[in-house]
């Protein structure tokens, strides 16, 4: 079992979302979250300039079978590719995983 | 649900200053309510009867259609305040909103509770020079307009009153402890803004010098504007706004679709506004010239001052525009009764470009203005007083003459004399006032209040609880 997080921009996520629904992947969760870049950015408020350091992001979570997570990854690249390409994904073990409702553990969880 | 709120964040706190703070301030303002609330209650009731009493005496010849005009106009004005709620909630930021808000409907409260007791006798309680001196509660007082009974012309005038004190609540929003706000605005429309009206409106010396100001932009929105600067300056820059090193971090506000329909909502009382202070609908060129005028000086300021902020800015913005139809509108009312739709368009447009570079000028003297209050009623304010000086045309009705149409110098002597004294008064005694405010009451919240928010420490409250958008489409 594997844990994929991708880092993407917000207007990333709905392409993402329907490619990971197109390789029926359809258990995920997306965070809004804010993180840095190289550069910050200056935005005009009324007639000031305004230093943006902290850009929102998206942090998108799947977990995935070993056998899926190929599929999870491409997925996510395909989606991220259509608007820009702009991201990271990392992939970490899981250890253990419970289904609450029926106790079943590991791959029987999903 | 509030109740939990407030006593679990304190104990998060890691000072006991809060708890202690609030806890003061409880004890005091209970005994205040104690104390004051029932005297004044009882004061006011014997009052009210009397006053009930000496307006029930006959007075000849109404004209009800003109009695009409005014009360829908007073309605119309008494909406502005929603509208300034509005823009001012939206201009800052989420966790201040509630408490900008209630400030916007508690200085209208207060405001006319000081007009009836105080602020009526003061404006119009006789052709004193300095100061009107009968009427108070409203005993005895006589309505100063022709046709139209007491009653509606007190509330006209009152919803004025309210006007001139919620312009305030913007340029010192997210810092003025709310108390403290409470006391500013009794005192403002209890005893400046109505020695302001006497001078100009009551037969006061400004108005035997023929000093002309048809609605209000100095009587109302530079009284109003340049307490808003003594506030803000005496409270000193929101946390985080200014750096260590001088450079400035600006705030944005939190919501902008409620500051634009804030400044719909300005707009539109402004024909009540305007058109209003005809005190009269006998005249139908002379309402309908208004509304005209209104309308052409308020879409000229927010052309001009978009046009102005692409410039200067590189994108036109939102907020700006916004400010610029505010600005021609305060321009346009002290002359829209006595000039030309040229004019008003010419009023407008410098009205749009004053209010960017009043934005930029407080910034770069580091007052803190979170809405542009200062910019869009005392700068714009003392223009469209000036502007009678320049555009004022006796046909129309003005008093003389502007300098455009061979009047000379004099009646722009005048205006200026009038905006200096108007002025200067106003902003000494609110310095006096929020001095006094800040010796007693103290004027600005704790540090860790404004970090928090004054919704949740004043109020105890979230002005968007459990609120939040996550669209992925």
């Amino acid at each position: 079992m594997k844990l994929v997080i991708a880092f993407i921009r917000q207007e990333q996520l709905p392409a993402v979302k329907q490619a990971l629904f197109n390789a029926q992947i359809r258990h995920f969760t997306a965070m809004m979250v804010v993180g840095t870049a190289p550069n910050t950015e200056q935005q005009m408020y009324r007639g000031e300039a305004r230093e943006v350091s902290l850009f929102n992001r998206i942090r998108l979570e799947v977990a995935a079978k070993d056998s899926q997570v190929e599929t999870v990854i491409k997925a996510i690249s395909e989606g991220s590719m259509e608007s820009g390409g702009w991201g990271r994904i990392m992939v970490t073990p899981i250890n253990e995983m419970v289904k609450i409702w029926t106790g079943e553990r590991g791959n029987l969880a999903f | 649900m509030f109740m939990v709120s407030v006593p679990k964040r304190a104990a998060n706190c890691p000072s006991e200053y809060n708890v202690m703070s609030l806890r003061i301030g409880r004890r005091v303002m209970r005994s205040i309510f104690k104390l004051l609330v029932p005297l004044a209650l009882f004061f006011i009731s014997m009052w009210g009867v009397e006053a009930n009493a000496a307006t029930g005496t006959p007075q000849v010849n109404f004209n009800a259609l003109d009695t009409l005009w005014v009360l829908i106009a007073a309605a119309l004005v008494f909406f502005m305040q929603a509208g300034f709620g509005m823009v001012e909630a939206g201009l800052v930021r989420s966790k201040n909103a509630g408490n900008v808000l209630m400030k916007n409907v508690l200085d209208f409260c207060f405001a006319s509770l000081a007009y009836f007791m105080f602020g009526y006798a003061i404006m119009f309680g006789g052709n004193g020079p300095i100061v009107g001196t009968s009427g108070w509660f409203l005993s005895g007082a006589t309505s100063a307009a022709e046709g139209i009974p007491l009653e509606a012309f007190w509330l006209f005038q009152a919803v004025f009153a309210g006007a001139a004190a919620t312009i305030v609540a913007g340029a010192v929003a997210e810092r003025m402890k709310f108390h403290a706000y409470l006391a500013y605005s009794f005192l403002l429309s209890a005893f400046i803004y109505p020695v302001v009206g006497h001078w100009v409106w009551g037969g006061g010396w400004l108005a035997q010098l023929n000093f002309y100001d048809f609605a209000g932009s100095t009587v109302v929105h530079a009284v109003g504007g340049t307490s808003a600067l003594v506030g803000s300056w005496l409270l000193g820059p929101r946390f985080g706004r200014f750096n260590a090193n001088g450079s400035s971090n600006p705030i944005g506000g939190h919501n902008l679709p409620l500051v634009t329909i804030g400044v719909f909502i300005l707009w539109f009382g402004w024909y009540g506004f305007n058109a209003g202070s005809a005190l009269g609908a006998s005249d139908p060129l002379l309402i309908s010239r208004i509304a005209l005028n209104t309308t052409l000086a308020g879409s000229m300021g927010a052309i001009i001052a978009m046009v102005t902020a692409w410039v200067r800015f590189g994108k036109p913005d939102l907020t700006i525009a916004l400010n610029g139809a505010l600005a021609g509108l305060v321009g346009i009312t002290a002359p829209c009764a006595v000039v030309g739709s040229g004019a008003s368009i010419f009023i407008g447009a410098v009205a749009g470009v004053l209010v960017v570079f009043g934005v930029i000028w407080l910034n770069k003297i580091k007052i803190d203005d979170p809405v542009g209050a200062v910019p869009v009623h005392c700068l714009c304010g003392i223009w469209g007083t000036l502007a009678v000086g320049f555009f004022g045309k006796a046909a129309m009705g003005a008093p003389y003459d502007g300098l455009f149409y061979g009047g000379g110098f004099g009646p722009l002597g005048t205006q200026c004399l009038g905006i200096i004294a108007c002025l200067g008064f106003t902003a000494i005694s609110m310095w006096i006032v929020f001095k006094m405010i800040d010796a007693t009451l103290g004027l600005r919240v704790s540090h860790e209040t404004e970090l928090r928010g004054l919704d949740l420490d004043e109020h105890g409250l979230e002005s968007y609880s459990g609120f939040q958008i996550f669209h992925t489409d």
